[in-house]
């Protein structure tokens, strides 16, 4: 029985801790990337949190039995307690980080400032198909 | 009634003898559609000036090129080129289970391939292009097909 393919969610997260990381070491120690559930006041900042939200299957074959591709969707929202320009300092290389991997982004313009906590949204689409390198 | 899941389109090397289709068959392409391998029927016009209308008798089928889209896949793809120019049995299998149980034609013609548009929001496609030379025949309950990887098939003169 064919598996559906890549567990492209995990490439996604370790390439943004792994970039994030390189890039925001001395600036902001404490940075984390996340997958938890909704956030209601992160324990660190900057906290990058990473949602995949759609998984659409597409090009459906006559044979019917495996997945030949996908649109998926990431929805990555940037929480900082000092400044809007930190969340949308690590917001910009979240879209720098996703454009690598040739995902299409959409820069919600929603800004909260609520209680000191500032946040950025994004989200990001691209097809996959089965045999793509991210 | 069936959808169209698991309809096949299987091929072999040609065989003169060309009334049996019994023997090794090989899947030749994923297909997304599987155009019909026959054309359609036209007609002849038989009308005379004694008639108010024009009045037509069944006449022959169209030719037919089947234009079958699929996944861009290496082995399928280099496997279709070795095939160009070369004499081929073709075998279409319609039913959900993927042997024909609705309806079997063979055939005998040539394929072609060729890589379709590259687009970034589509997987990758190529089209075979098969030459229909000769009259499907409908062979549904004369042959019995098997397969155990979804790939080779074995086609059985029924009982």
């Amino acid at each position: 029985m064919a598996k559906p393919f890549m567990d492209y969610e995990s490439i996604v997260v370790t390439r943004l801790t792994y970039y994030l990381e390189q890039e925001y070491s001395a600036r902001f120690p404490d940075l984390q990337v996340v997958t938890d559930d909704l956030i209601t006041r992160p324990s660190r900042w900057p906290t990058v949190w990473v949602r995949a939200i759609q998984n659409v299957e597409r090009d459906r074959e006559l044979e019917g039995d495996r997945i030949v591709g996908v649109t998926a969707t990431f929805q990555i929202e940037v929480y900082d307690n000092a400044s809007q320009e930190n969340a949308k300092d690590v917001g910009d290389s979240v879209t720098a980080i996703m454009k690598s991997m040739a995902f299409d982004g959409i820069q919600l313009p929603e800004k909260d400032s609520v209680s000191s906590v500032w946040r950025v949204i994004g989200r990001y689409r691209r097809y996959i198909a089965a045999d793509d390198v991210l | 009634m069936a959808s169209g899941l698991k309809s096949r389109i299987l091929y072999r090397t040609h065989n003169d003898e060309t009334t049996n289709w019994a023997g090794s068959w090989t899947m030749l392409i994923r297909p997304k559609t599987l155009p019909s391998p026959l054309g359609e029927r036209n007609s002849i016009d038989v009308s005379t000036l004694e008639d108010e209308q024009e009045v037509t008798e069944p006449g022959r089928r169209a030719s037919v090129t089947m234009s079958v889209q699929g996944a861009m896949e290496k082995d399928y793809l280099d496997a279709m080129v070795q095939l160009a120019d070369t004499k081929l049995d073709f075998l279409v299998l319609y039913g959900t289970e993927g042997l024909g149980s609705i309806a079997k034609y063979a055939f005998t013609g040539f394929v072609d391939v060729n890589p379709d548009e590259a687009d970034a929001d589509e997987h990758l496609t190529m089209t075979a292009n098969i030459a229909v030379s000769t009259v499907p025949v409908k062979i549904t309950d004369d042959y019995t097909v098997t397969t155990t990887d979804g790939k080779a098939f074995t086609v059985t003169a029924a009982g």
